[in-house]
């Protein structure tokens, strides 16, 4: 669905995003998380053509945004952050306004409009005007919007920005509703929770580099760091600590008042090897249990490392490109302070979601610039959804892809 | 049949013909208008008491009112147009509209003609005001016609380069001040070059200087005044002026023609200029 190569974008000597490679299957609930800086917003923006890439290609769905803008402009529905609106303007009319543009006639767009609002829960609202509507409801109808002229992917940078929790859960509800209807979906986010509850892939991005990416639960089982097993003692801290310091393979991550956190494999085999030692040495434990790695922690490891340390996945890729076609100022190598890792070999890790064959320019089957637009499509999606109404089954397209 | 506008100007003739703001508009400037004739009513009345040929004379209440017309538009074009892209940024709209199919070229060129239109509304309500010196002046309807078709292309001009000036900069208030020191170069700059090789110079260059006066709204407007006017006698003035100075117009309608092509020309290119701004990956294929 979507293919980024070597995509780069400097701001005078500022890298902001370094080379990024990046494959997203059809029908894939895309998470793009990082800490502020990381380079998110700048791909999002190149994704969705509001920003000239330095170098490298995009293509969505065949379709490049070279040497076809139409038919990728087509293919995207985008979402920003903020949901600006005009003064004096219906929902309806809005929907029209944005129904004109795509060359949808009035009565075709009415009949959408009326079926998007009913899928973004805001049925009803068509004669209400939009800068009455709430954050939330705003949002929702920046959603379907977005979605009028079918696109195959929605692209939506902070979706749950400034929303109240209620807000959120709607619109978390309308992103699955969505996906499960077979549209890709890339959300930016801050919140990690929500990432993690809805996405089905993630990329953790930071410093301008794509740190890792891949299914959501081969990230989670990834771990940048041992398990931890967090023991809580209730006699002889001192001698479980000298005792656990004599283990082979673990080590003490943390003693705490009456818990000791204990970086191991995690194990059954070695969580019992473990216990069972304590215990025969005399100590008294009032229980234990395994620390699994979440996003956040994932998050927080990845992130605060530094850029050498990186983990090396996803083909991220230091030096210059060759034939790099832009930019014959900038240097061979990494940027001074920038975050590249020159020891990192290119190439995919398994469970990549980079391509690292892909060559610069058309995807196959790419539509070229003559190409005949393709009349509007009809709403198939919320056919689909209509027809499926009782036998709601999950989204499992692209689930092997990566 | 089912005509195609383009979505911008269709949206914004919706939501301003919604507005109260609009309304207040068009009386305010009705008012004014009102004002201005009534005393060009009285002056011209006490100029010619007694006069059995004052119907004569009302005919200059055309080149007043058209004037004062002109010179409210060109007072109001910067606030509508300056403001046109920067108002979209700040409403963070413009993102949105970028990401669609509309090309940068057709966001511009609808910014525009809304704005001619919007023009084009208190100009034609002001018609019957104005068509009091016809009935009683003697102007003949086709100068009418001729004066708005001018009004418009002079909007088209102005309008196109305050929505170039919208492009320049983020702020409105900031795209409102470029939009104005443009309008000054271009209402009064463009005299320089001539007052300047009259007073100190005595070459060919004068032509040049003369032609650049295309450029002015001012001076195409006061051909057409003068040519309406004054008819053969204006052009009895060019003639001698053209054979004095080499200028290329002996006809009054000639000069008013190509000022006016002149005007939808450099219009088009601060469109293209314009549209080029606000193209977010300009020159990104041209690189491959």
């Amino acid at each position: 669905m979507i293919y980024i190569n070597n995509l780069t974008k400097l701001y005078g000597k500022y890298l902001a995003v370094n080379k990024l490679n990046l494959h997203v299957p059809k029908g894939d609930l895309f998470g793009f998380v990082g800490p502020n800086g990381a380079g998110k917003t700048t791909t999002i923006r190149m994704l969705c053509g509001l920003l000239r890439p330095t170098a490298g290609d995009i293509t969505v769905g065949g379709c490049n945004m070279v040497y076809s803008p139409n038919q990728f402009k087509k293919s995207i529905g985008y979402v920003p952050d903020f949901f600006g609106v005009y003064d004096n303007l219906k929902v309806k009319e809005y929907m029209e306004f944005y129904g004109s543009i795509y060359g949808i006639d009035d009565r075709t767009v009415a009949k959408m409009t009326g079926d998007l609002l009913e899928l973004v829960n805001l049925k009803n609202l068509e004669e209400q005007y939009v800068d009455t509507l709430s954050r939330g409801m705003k949002q929702r109808l920046c959603v379907a919007r977005a979605l009028l002229h079918n696109p195959d992917l929605l692209v939506m940078d902070e979706p749950s920005s400034g929303l109240d929790p209620r807000a959120r859960v709607e619109m978390k509800e309308v992103l699955l509703n969505l996906n499960s209807m077979g549209k890709t979906i890339i959300i930016s986010s801050h919140i990690l929770s929500d990432i993690a509850e809805m996405c089905n892939s993630v990329g953790i991005m930071n410093k301008g580099c794509l740190v890792t990416a891949g299914r959501m639960q081969d990230i989670l089982s990834m771990g940048v760091d041992k398990n931890h097993l967090i023991i809580n003692v209730k006699s002889n801290m001192d001698d479980a600590v000298s005792h656990v310091k004599e283990l082979p393979d673990v080590s003490i991550n943390s003693v705490m008042e009456n818990e000791i956190i204990i970086n191991c494999s995690g194990s059954d085999e070695e969580v019992n090897k473990i216990i069972m030692s304590l215990m025969q040495a005399g100590v008294l434990i009032g229980g234990f249990r395994k620390e699994e790695q979440n996003l956040e922690t994932l998050f927080m490891q990845l992130t605060s490392q530094a850029p050498s340390a990186m983990h090396p996945v996803n083909g991220m890729q230091s030096g210059p490109m060759p034939g790099s076609p832009v930019n014959p100022g900038v240097q061979p190598g990494p940027m001074p302070g920038n975050p590249v890792n020159p020891g990192v070999q290119p190439g995919p890790m398994p469970g990549s979601l980079v391509n690292p064959g892909m060559q610069p320019g058309p995807m196959p089957g790419s539509v070229n610039a003559g190409a005949q637009s393709e009349p509007l499509p009809e709403l198939d999606f919320l056919k689909e959804k209509k027809e499926q109404d009782n036998t709601a089954q999950p989204n499992t397209e692209g689930g092997d892809k990566i | 049949m089912n005509i195609r506008l383009n979505p911008i100007l269709k949206k914004d003739l919706r939501v301003t013909s919604r507005t109260m703001k609009f309304s207040w508009g068009i009386f305010i400037f009705e008012a004014f208008l009102g004002i201005i004739f009534l005393f060009a009513m009285a002056i011209i009345y006490d100029d010619n008491l007694g006069y059995t040929g004052i119907y004569k004379e009302m005919i200059a209440l055309f080149p007043i009112i058209g004037g004062t017309e002109l010179g409210i538009v060109a007072l109001i074009m910067p606030i509508e147009t300056a403001t046109a892209i920067t108002q979209e940024r700040e409403k963070q709209t413009f993102d949105i509209l970028l990401t669609t199919v509309m090309t940068p070229e057709a966001i511009i060129r609808g910014k525009v003609f809304s704005a001619v239109a919007r023009v084009m509304m208190f100009i034609i309500a002001s018609i019957p005001l104005m068509a009091i010196s016809f009935t009683v002046g003697g102007i003949g309807w086709s100068a009418l016609f001729v004066y708005l078709i001018a009004v418009a292309v002079f909007a088209f001009y102005v309008g196109s380069l305050g929505i170039l000036c919208s492009t320049l900069t983020h702020k409105s208030i900031a795209s409102i001040i470029i939009a104005y020191a443009f309008y000054g170069l271009i209402f009064g700059g463009t005299y320089m070059p001539l007052l300047i090789v009259a007073l100190f110079m005595n070459s060919v260059t004068y032509v040049f200087s003369a032609l650049l006066l295309m450029l002015n709204p001012i001076t195409t407007f006061t051909v057409f005044f003068g040519a309406v006017l004054a008819g053969d006698d204006l052009n009895d003035l060019l003639l001698g002026a053209s054979n004095a100075l080499g200028l290329p117009f002996t006809n009054a309608w000639v000069w008013f023609i190509i000022a006016n092509l002149v005007m939808i020309g450099m219009g088009l290119i601060f469109q293209k200029l314009a549209a080029r701004r606000i193209d977010p990956v300009r020159g990104y294929g041209k690189k491959k």
